[in-house]
């Protein structure tokens, strides 16, 4: 393995979609981006343009239609379950079951690759989740039980679950999707500053397009014609937001790097 | 930041089920002197030598079944709880404990109908361990195809009582085509009983039993990644595949060995998880499992000694008693409008 190749997640001429019995749903086709470390990276587009499955197939979850995706330096396909969950952690949006499990136990449970048959906490992995609990300010919580605790919470806690596996990428599915506006602009920070700090990388879908267009390091933007990726200047000398949403409704402003409502007169 | 700690619980509730094996051995149709009792089990010799009779090669055994048939069916029921991601699953809702009973129909029955080999496999305890697990596997295996179709909690409950009726269908069927002294016999079975085993087939119980347990071992990560769902185990690297096959693996071999032995046995893999659940108040299965085998324990003894109708010579089918015991406690459980968790 080259050293180039490490800390690295690349597509090359992916093709996503669903592979039904005899046919192939094709969703976005010829998607090559790369992703480098300590990048924090949103995936943006309209509803059903694709963005979870691209994430989804990143992640391994799902498989690719056609192309690679190539985790440093090495097909994704080859790598199992195992050695994965080393490498990638999820925040996903479903809903937990229902279980008495406390804030400690959950974030705990991103230990599972590193602890042994039964699990069991050592010295390092107890020092990891306070840690991931730290970062996330949820450390006063560790004592309750997750059904307790507000969206905002929660989404916190998943976001220390995954700091606690420990893994060199964070992928999340619009991590800000049932949240107010104080609680979706405190994750943005929050995934800045670890992806920052840390050094991981940290690839998210979001509909909070304003916000993804001032953070993000890039952008990935999914439109029925094309993917287009890159840094926000890049995208906007190249026009690329106007093709985001084909609507009269919003429009991009380039001056003001938003979306603006459009007036009608 | 320290972990919660359950030695509290654990010491009271060994105490207790040391405490209930010891009732439950003193009671029975013939009345005992408790002195002679602990004189018996520590390896002396009472004044009457019916009584050490009654109490080594009956009573005994009887205690020691009462306890493997009531860890075994609340861990198997904590089992399909968790897999299953549905708190009101249980060896006996989702029909594996129909299914089982249908390998020992199949056997006692289908002996005197297809006669042959079966007549003869029909008497060995093996036989009909290994028949009812099978039944029971299979049954489980059906369960588990369809709870990959249907995502539904409430379809997968009905699902499971279909394929519990028509198993049962099937061995009404089967009673039809047998002869009387062979549907008493089967009947008889259904009734359930923990008594009746002699320390040879103890022993077989006991083997199948530890075979089961010891395979919960590996799997104590799984279950608890699982109560984060489907995606997030496999994102912790667990082999979902592999550790729904132990699952259905040991599910089997405890539901079919008890019911093999004890008869169909209701609500106990339902009811005990939950109560185990409201004590300890944790989620953890390395906690869990141990208490459910306990609490399991605790019940059916308990149930037994009800059962034994204390002071007088009937003894109720254990069957009535655990159906007794439990349908309140799930109808509790549904009513009280709180959360159940898994």
């Amino acid at each position: 393995m080259s050293t180039a190749a490490k800390n690295s997640i690349e597509t090359r001429n992916l093709h996503v979609g669903y592979r039904q019995k005899n046919s192939v749903d094709l969703i976005q086709q010829n998607i090559s981006i790369q992703f480098v470390a300590g990048e924090f990276v949103s995936i943006l587009g309209k509803n059903g343009i694709g963005k979870s499955t691209l994430l989804r197939t990143l992640t391994g979850v799902q498989d690719a239609i056609s192309g690679d995706v190539i985790i440093n330096g090495r097909n994704s396909n080859s790598y199992d379950f195992k050695e994965l969950s080393t490498i990638i952690s999820l925040v996903l949006t479903e809903r937990l079951p229902d279980s008495q499990l406390t804030v400690f136990e959950l974030v705990a449970l991103g230990r599972q690759p590193y602890t042994n048959w039964v699990g069991k906490l050592e010295k390092n992995d107890v020092a990891k989740i306070k840690w991931a609990l730290e970062q996330t300010e949820t450390a006063a919580l560790a004592h309750r039980y997750f059904h307790e605790l507000s969206d905002g919470q929660l989404q916190r806690v998943f976001i220390a679950r995954a700091l606690a596996q420990d893994t060199q990428i964070i992928m999340l599915d619009e991590p800000t999707a049932h949240l107010d506006m104080h609680h979706t602009i405190k994750i943005f920070q929050l995934l800045k500053k670890l992806s920052q700090e840390t050094n991981k990388t940290i690839i998210m879908t979001t509909h909070e397009v304003n916000l993804a267009i001032s953070s993000a390091d890039q952008l990935i933007l999914l439109t029925e014609k094309e993917v287009a990726a890159g840094k926000k200047e890049a995208l906007i000398a190249s026009n690329a937001f106007d093709h985001l949403f084909s609507s009269e409704i919003i429009n991009f402003n380039a001056t003001l790097e938003q979306f603006i409502v459009t007036q009608k007169q | 930041m320290k972990q919660k700690s359950y030695t509290k619980q654990f010491s009271a509730l060994f105490c207790v089920l040391i405490l209930l094996v010891l009732i439950n051995i003193s009671f029975g149709s013939v009345s005992i002197p408790f002195h002679e009792i602990l004189d018996i089990l520590s390896g002396g010799n009472s004044s009457k030598s019916s009584w050490d009779l009654i109490i080594l090669h009956f009573r005994l055994p009887k205690a020691i079944t009462a306890v493997l048939v009531g860890s075994g069916l609340a861990i198997a029921g904590l089992l399909m709880q968790t897999l299953f991601r549905n708190p009101l699953a249980g060896p006996f809702v989702l029909g594996i404990s129909s299914g089982a009973s249908l390998g020992v129909a199949i056997l006692l029955l289908g002996s005197g109908i297809f006669g042959g080999v079966l007549a003869t496999i029909a008497f060995s305890s093996w036989g009909l361990a290994i028949a009812s697990s099978i039944g029971a596997g299979l049954v489980m295996l059906a369960v588990l195809v369809t709870a990959t179709k249907v995502r539904n909690t409430m379809s997968i409950l009905i699902i499971g009582l279909m394929f519990g009726t028509v198993t049962a269908a099937i061995i009404s069927i089967l009673t039809f085509f047998s002869d009387a002294e062979k549907i008493q016999q089967f009947v008889f079975w259904g009734f359930g009983s923990l008594g009746n085993l002699s320390w040879n087939e103890v022993l077989i119980f006991f083997i199948i039993y530890l075979i089961a347990v010891l395979n919960v071992f590996q799997i104590i990560k799984p279950l608890n990644a699982f109560l984060l769902g489907e995606n997030y185990s496999k994102s912790l690297g667990i082999n979902i595949k592999k550790s729904r096959n132990i699952i259905l693996l040991i599910t089997s071999l405890l539901t079919g060995v008890i019911t093999a032995f004890a008869g169909p046995i209701a609500f106990i893999g339902l009811a005990v998880p939950h109560i185990t659940k409201l004590v300890f108040k944790t989620s953890d299965h390395k906690i869990l499992l141990p208490a459910v085998a306990i609490i399991g324990g605790i019940t059916l003894l308990f149930c037994d000694v009800i059962a034994q109708l204390p002071t007088s010579e009937f003894t109720l089918p254990i069957n009535a008693i655990t159906s007794l015991f439990g349908a309140p406690v799930v109808i509790w459980l549904l009513v009280r409008k709180k959360k159940i968790y898994l």
